[in-house]
Formats: structure tokens, sequence, C-alpha cells
């Protein structure tokens, strides 16, 4: 915390941030996030992982003022044409521009990470925390579960899904979805082990609070901060199995424009015409990447241990 | 109004098995402050987590004003007894506003006019409004006590069970602690169990005190008793010695007691 002197000097709404009585529960919630803020913000590389994931949410947002197209028209006279003043990537081998593509492909790319957290997160909470706080036969059964989708390699656990649910952009999500739950479960479960004894939740049964109470009030949100730094640890992997999936035709079908997909079309003319694969590749590198540092550094300010220990 | 009778806990099966609370007879007035000292280990603390129904599978009887307490207990019966822990650091959400944690218990047993409560029971154990929004790392280890203890208190609970609740304070802190816990015991006619391994502290606060070692109540004895070190067990006496200060000569005839 600053001192008091610097406190002062402040401007008025940090004066409300840090001030050292809030006023209310919404005064509260405001600083300890601007104070977890503030530590994130030290950590220059953090900040580089977030500014590239706000950077891809913007380009997804703005996406037909960026593009210029719609990323799907076809110019066979002008195909695999070297990036230019016109074609800053280039153009593909159905003379569709490569950089109207990237920008439309990040729109897929933020709609599958969207889609994967809302499914993973609250299967792998839940699993994971009632079978921590339950224990005994419930234990055994969620964690064998658990155990068994563990076991499979996620990619080819992936691809059986899609073979039967049929190939397409949501039903990869769904698979991508399944497999990668279990270690989240893993990780609530073992987190809700050691909060199980504290004397926090003691108090809580004592005062008569119910299980279910207990589970939702008190001991998710001390797993959730971990589970949001583990899946954004994940989004690097989630990418790379979508595109993974799309590479292999079973992810987004043409012509909708997955980063995945447009490696795979271009792989033939890696040498040749070496931007047709590399830019999505380097796409995929770069947000992967920042999801990375992004976690990294919120592993930092939400670990419960450093952020409220003492 | 607290009458425990028989009282055993065995934890463990098989040739692991440990008796950690074994024949424990217990009767406390009504208003009146009692204490169990013992070392670790000695089944002390154990004797308050059957009584607040934290372990279940108890023997024996334990009635609180008459009625024998079940091993399940109703949301409603849990109104009337409360605990304070030991240590202010692990007791509290760490991700919970003190209103929040003063606000859950009368939450839950459908209370109105949870503001003003909250309010008034801050102030009575010293702690002003401006407390209500912060954050337990926000406080002082005795700040939390407080916070603590109020939340033990805004059910208006008639028994309150004490587990070591100033060992983990310091020594001027644990006074002021100490101090406000009596002079709550007077204002709300409380009914105190409180569990130290301190025979200072807990000679401060109680007017009697049952000895404990190894799961078993050895002795039972009076304040005079206390203080003046006149006591029949030997493992009393030990502990009484101990409890005078570090003297080698004295160290060294001190024995384990099985």
């Amino acid at each position: 915390m600053m001192s008091e002197t610097a406190l002062e000097q402040k401007s008025g709404s940090t004066s409300w941030l840090l001030a050292d009585s809030p006023k209310n529960a919404f005064q509260a919630k405001c600083q300890r996030v601007y104070i977890g803020w503030m530590a994130f913000r030290s950590n220059p590389i953090a900040m580089l992982g977030l500014a590239i994931v706000l950077f891809l949410c913007l380009v997804a947002l703005f996406a037909p003022l960026i593009a210029g197209g719609d990323g799907t028209t076809q110019d066979l006279a002008n195909r695999l044409a070297p990036p230019s003043a016109e074609h800053w990537f280039g153009t593909d081998e159905l003379g569709r521009d490569i950089f109207a593509r990237i920008v439309w492909g990040s729109r897929v790319t933020l709609y599958i990470i969207f889609l994967v957290s809302i499914i993973v997160m609250p299967i792998g909470l839940i699993i994971g925390t009632t079978a921590g706080l339950l224990g005994g036969v419930v234990d055994a059964t969620l964690m064998r579960i658990t155990d068994i989708f563990l076991a499979f390699p996620r990619l080819i656990l992936a691809l059986a899904f899609v073979a039967v649910l049929g190939p397409g952009l949501e039903n990869a999500v769904l698979a991508i979805a399944l497999t990668t739950w279990s270690p989240y479960a893993r990780l609530a479960r073992a987190e809700t082990l050691t909060l199980r004894n504290s004397e926090y939740i003691m108090a809580a049964q004592i005062m008569g609070a119910s299980r279910i109470r207990v589970l939702f009030a008190h001991i998710m949100p001390m797993c959730l901060s971990s589970t949001i730094v583990r899946l954004t640890l994940d989004m690097a992997g989630i990418i790379l199995t979508a595109a993974g999936l799309g590479f292999l035709g079973l992810g987004a079908q043409p012509p909708l424009a997955e980063w995945g997909a447009m490696i795979a079309s271009g792989r033939d003319y890696l040498l040749d015409q070496w931007w047709v694969p590399t830019i999505p590749g380097i796409a995929i590198l770069v947000v992967s990447l920042g999801f990375n540092l992004l976690g990294d550094g919120l592993r930092d300010v939400l670990d419960p241990r450093s952020s409220g220990g003492h | 109004m607290i009458d425990i009778e028989n009282l055993g806990i065995v934890f463990g099966s098989g040739k692991s098995q440990i008796a950690a609370v074994k024949n424990v007879n217990l009767q406390v007035a009504e208003g009146e402050s009692y204490g169990i000292v013992g070392e670790s280990g000695s089944g002390k603390s154990t004797v308050l987590r059957a009584m607040v129904g934290i372990y279940s599978h108890w023997t024996g009887t334990i009635r609180i004003a008459g009625e024998p307490l079940k091993a399940k207990r109703s949301v409603s019966s849990r109104k009337h007894m409360q605990m304070v822990f030991q240590d202010p650091y692990g007791s509290l959400h760490p991700r919970r506003t003190v209103d929040d944690t003063l606000s859950e218990p009368l939450i839950i047993h459908g209370l109105k006019n949870r503001e003003d409560r909250v309010l008034k029971i801050l102030k009575e154990v010293g702690l002003g409004p401006e407390f209500r929004f912060r954050y337990p790392h926000q406080l002082s280890g005795g700040q939390r006590q407080r916070v603590a203890i109020a939340r033990a208190l805004i059910l208006e609970p008639r028994v309150i069970l004490l587990d070591e609740p100033t060992s983990a304070l310091d020594v001027s802190v644990q006074a002021e602690i100490l101090n406000l816990l009596s002079a709550l015991r007077k204002t709300h006619g409380l009914t105190y169990i409180m569990v130290s391994h301190d025979l200072a502290v807990v000679g401060h606060l109680c007017s009697r005190i049952a000895v404990m070692n190894r799961g078993e109540v050895v002795e039972e004895m009076s304040e005079e008793q206390m203080r003046s070190g006149d006591v029949q067990h030997d493992y009393t006496r030990q502990l009484w010695t101990a409890s005078q200060g570090y003297d080698r000569a004295a160290l060294e005839t001190f024995k384990e007691f099985a």
C-alpha cells in the first residue's frame, strides 16, 4: 500500500479507490480490483499479453471496418500474389485477400475461446468442488469419470467426438470442451480439499450454512482465480487444438476463415508462396503467446496467497 | 446450562484407532465461564467441536438447557451455540468483507434489519463503522478476532465456545480481547466454555477449570486452587509449575502422563 502523503496528493477517483475505510460494498470491491490492477500493471510482460488479447478483441469487434471485404471474394486472376500495398499479406490459392481472412478469422478464434470457457469453467468447478466437499462415494465416482477423460489424448478424443457429431465449428468447440474440463475438476477438487477443513468453512457450518451455500458462496470464489489462471494458460492449447481440428478439416468448414484451416489449405504452397500458410501460423503464435503471458501475470495477481493471505 | 455426560470421540479404525476424548463429564451453569486446559493433543478442542457439531460421531450425551443434542443439527438450533476459533488469520473468509461475514448468519437465519444489527454488533466489539467494508487482510490480528467474536455474537446465542481465542495474538492484544469477552459476558449473560493451554488466560476469565490429559479430565479446580497451586493431581501440578515460567530444575522433574 502507498503511504498517507502519497494518498493525499492523488486525484479524487484515486483517493476513492485507495480510501482506508470504504463506505459501501461497491467501493470495497472496486478497491480490490484496483489494487490487483496496480500489481498487474507493474508487470510489463503481462501487460504485453493483455495488449495482445485486447488487440484481438478490437480486431474481432471491428472486423468489417478493418478487413475491407468479407474475406471470401475470389479473384482467380490474382491468385497466390505476394504481399503488396493492395494485399498486405498477399492472396491465397483462390485469390482471396489473406489480411481480410486473418481479420475475420480472429472472430472465429474468439468465438471458440468464449464457448470453450463458458462450458469448461462451470463443469470443472462444479464437479471438482462437489467431489472435494462431499468426499466418499461421490468423490470416488466423479474422480473416476474425470480420470477416464484425463486418460484419453486430447486431440484423439476430440477427433472421435467430431467424427460422431459431424464436422463443424460448434461440434469442434463441444469436442474441445469435453476433453478440456477434466484437469479443472482435479484442480478445483485439490483446492477444495485444502479449504474444506479451514476454520472459516467450519464457522459457516456452525452458523448453519447449507452445503450448497458453503459450496457456492465460500469454496467456489476461492477456486475461481486458479481456474481463470489455468484457463488463460490453456487458451494457447485450445486455440492450437481448434486449429488442429481445422487443419484436419473437422473444424470450421470452408469458406469460413479459420486460421488452422487456412494453414491446412496453404501447406502445398509453403516453399514457393511462403506467406499463404505462414501468416495464419504467425497469427496463431501471437495470440497463443498473448494468452500465455496474460495468464502468467494473472497468476501473480489472483493467487489468494499473495492478495488476501495476510 | 451445559451438561455433558460420558462424552467419547474415537478417530480412525482398526489398529490406528485413537480415542481422542474418553468419558468426559462437565456441568456448566448458566452465565458461568468454564475453562478447559491441557497440552496440545489432550482433546480439549475436540470436545468443543463435538458440541457445535463439526464432529458428529461422538458418543454419550450433551444437553444444552436440558435439551439433548443430536448428531445432526437443525439450522434453527445453531442459533443457541456459536464458536470463536483460535486463528483469526484462518477463521475469516479472505474474499469477503466484514459486512459479508457478519450478514451471512443473518441471511441464513432469515433475520431482518441486517444493516442495523451489523453496525450494532461492530460497536459492541469495539470496531467503528469504518471497518464494515474492509477485507480481512486490511485488519490486524486483534481486529480480526473482534470480527470473529462479532460473527459468533450476531445470532444472539446463549453459549459461546472459545477455542484458544487469544493464543495467536500478542500479549497486549490478548488482554484487550479477554477484557472484551468478559464485558460481553456480563452484558449479554453469556455462558462460556474456553479452551486454552495457557493457565493465566483461563484463570483471568474462568471461575472453574477442568484439566485434560490424553482425552480425559484428570481434575477440576476452582479459581482459588488455580491461584495458590493447591492441586491434587500430579499432571495438574506439573502444568501449574510450567505456567509459573521457565525453571530448569523444575523442567528436569517433568514426566509424561499416560
